[in-house]
């Protein structure tokens, strides 16, 4: 049965408290489908009792599952690949000349979803620049969702996702098959670090970035919560660090200390200091 | 989100094409096609054969005196119309099923579907830019992945996407958000799996995102023709006479763009489209 308004509401209330996402209404085809498989486990008779069941209760996993379930987000290998083309050919030999010393590189996917975007980066470190094998490499990918953050690290790839934006010579390279699927090869793996985080709370130890990576992400969260996003993002990146956004975000909320830069047809913010 | 190992396997289920077709997508496909070894190939199938030397012989043609030979056949054919040919009567099969559940009739969907692929073709004949031979094709299979989607999908999830595209959603959108994945996604996982050539994979999977193809070049040429294709196609279903059209998106004007067609020769392509369609469709009777 179809969800009813007041458990519409009560959904888009709880993920909006959640994780600052807002649900439109005409979305309520979406909230009966993204948590059709949490009914299914949970055991629940249909979406009523579950919204029942969340009322009843306190603050608790489940309110986290669901709010979880609503805000995973579709990606891609090398989503748009222009900010990747714009990292390999202009960022990372940037990078490399100004980290000479400290032989460290710092990138931060910071809503990594199932993991594509991170093992995008990791790929192209690996696949084109043979010169940073001796270098400390962290990725650091984050996201809101610890279920997405599990298939991330496990890195299992369907035909249909490395279909989407992975050339055929580097899924052969970098991954292995696995019966009808793709895993992503363990030293690829072992340069991601996953861990589980909202943007839209306060941060913690979270190291100095070289790049980072806000992507199609802040076009779910009102005004205040992406400049506070923002202002946070700035404080974590170098002082001639890089920052990605989406394609669709704006830059009005950022603030004074970022320039825009075109990196061949790619357009990303540097911090100016 | 639906089980997507479970639909790829079901995919992988669907009856494939003879192995001479797929043989003969992959041969005329490369670079430098040995034509001896195409005729060859279309030699070992008597039914091909005849259907290779009927076409050859048709109105648009043109030829003054009739074509007897297969060599001369498949030269005033062109390779892109001979693979569709050679693929067109399996894929008829599975393409003519009604799909209730997508409110398409008997038939419904391969009237579309060799709609898109006329226009498809009228389109490249008029375009000022070279179209890869595959367009044809990928045109004529770009929506197969429907026919996998209903056959796998439960009423419930049917009835869902149903939903989201009563609310508003576009098709592809809902597909993404309700299934994970969209019926050209599909498609192009079951031509990948029938070994068709991969501008015919990339056409299918892109042909309402063609400016999600990363690189410019032919393929992204050949993806931008069969989107713009399928929307003449939509375009004309159900509406006989002349058609009022319009673009009416920046994909639709980017593509016109990319294939180097001013407006009056797009508004051109649409009645060349209308005059060829009853004669293709004739060739997969």
């Amino acid at each position: 049965m179809p969800i009813t308004p007041r458990d519409f509401n009560y959904i888009r209330d709880l993920v909006l408290k959640g994780s600052s996402i807002a649900l439109q209404s005409g979305k309520e085809y979406l909230v009966d489908t993204r948590l059709k498989p949490l009914i299914d486990k949970e055991n629940f008779d249909d979406i009523g009792a579950l919204v029942s069941e969340l009322q009843r209760s306190p603050f608790s996993p489940l309110h986290v599952r669901v709010i979880e379930a609503m805000t995973t987000n579709e990606t891609s290998f090398f989503r748009d690949i222009r900010p990747f083309e714009a990292i390999r050919q202009h960022i990372l030999p940037e990078i490399i000349e100004r980290n000479a010393t400290t032989r460290t590189l710092r990138l931060w996917s910071a809503a990594s979803s199932s993991g594509q975007e991170p093992y995008s980066l990791a790929i192209s470190i690996r696949e084109h620049f043979p010169q940073l094998a001796g270098w400390r490499i962290e990725i650091l990918a984050t996201d809101l969702s610890s279920d997405i953050l599990q298939t991330a690290r496990e890195g299992v790839y369907s035909q249909f996702e490395v279909n989407r934006g992975l050339p055929a010579s580097l899924l052969t390279k970098y991954f292995d098959k696995i019966g009808i699927k793709w895993q992503i090869k363990e030293h690829i793996r072992n340069l991601v670090n996953f861990r589980q985080m909202n943007l839209a709370k306060p941060w913690s130890s979270i190291p100095t970035m070289d790049v980072i990576l806000v992507r199609n992400v802040l076009i779910y969260f009102d005004a205040d919560v992406k400049t506070k996003i923002l202002d946070a993002t700035r404080k974590v990146l170098k002082v001639g660090g890089y920052l990605f956004l989406g394609g669709a975000e704006t830059i009005s909320h950022l603030d004074k200390g970022f320039g825009q830069v075109a990196l061949g047809n790619a357009v990303c913010y540097q911090n100016k200091g | 989100m639906i089980d997507l190992d479970a639909l790829i396997q079901d995919a992988y289920d669907l009856e494939p094409p003879p192995t001479s077709a797929s043989r003969l997508a992959s041969l005329v496909s490369q670079e430098e096609v040995d034509f001896a070894e195409v005729v060859q190939l279309v030699s070992y199938e008597p039914l091909l054969t005849a259907k290779v030397l009927r076409v050859a012989n048709s109105v648009k043609s043109g030829s003054l005196y009739p074509i007897s030979t297969l060599d001369q056949a498949v030269l005033r054919m062109g390779t892109g119309v001979l693979m569709s040919l050679a693929l067109g009567g399996h894929c008829r099969s599975l393409m003519s099923q009604p799909l209730k559940e997508l409110g398409l009739a008997e038939d419904a969907l391969w009237r579309h579907s060799v709609t898109t692929a006329v226009a498809a073709e009228v389109l490249g004949d008029r375009s000022k830019v070279r179209v890869p031979p595959e367009a044809f094709t990928a045109a004529l299979l770009h929506d197969i992945g429907k026919v996998a989607l209903c056959r796998f999908l439960s009423p419930e999830v049917l009835e869902l996407l149903h939903r989201a595209v009563s609310s508003g959603a576009s098709q592809r959108d809902a597909e993404n958000e309700i299934l994970g994945v969209q019926h050209g996604e599909v498609g192009a996982l079951i031509a990948q799996h029938w070994k068709l050539p991969d501008a015919i994979v990339q056409g299918i999977r892109c042909h309402h995102d063609p400016q999600d193809v990363a690189e410019n070049g032919q393929v992204k040429t050949l993806c931008q023709l069969v989107s713009l294709a399928d929307t003449m196609a939509r375009n004309i279903e159900g509406e006989p006479g002349d058609i009022e059209f319009a673009i009416k998106d920046e994909v639709e004007d980017e593509a016109r763009k990319s294939l180097e067609l001013s407006i009056e020769e797009l508004a051109g392509c649409y009645k060349g489209l209308q005059e060829r369609l009853s004669e293709v469709l004739s060739w997969f009777e």
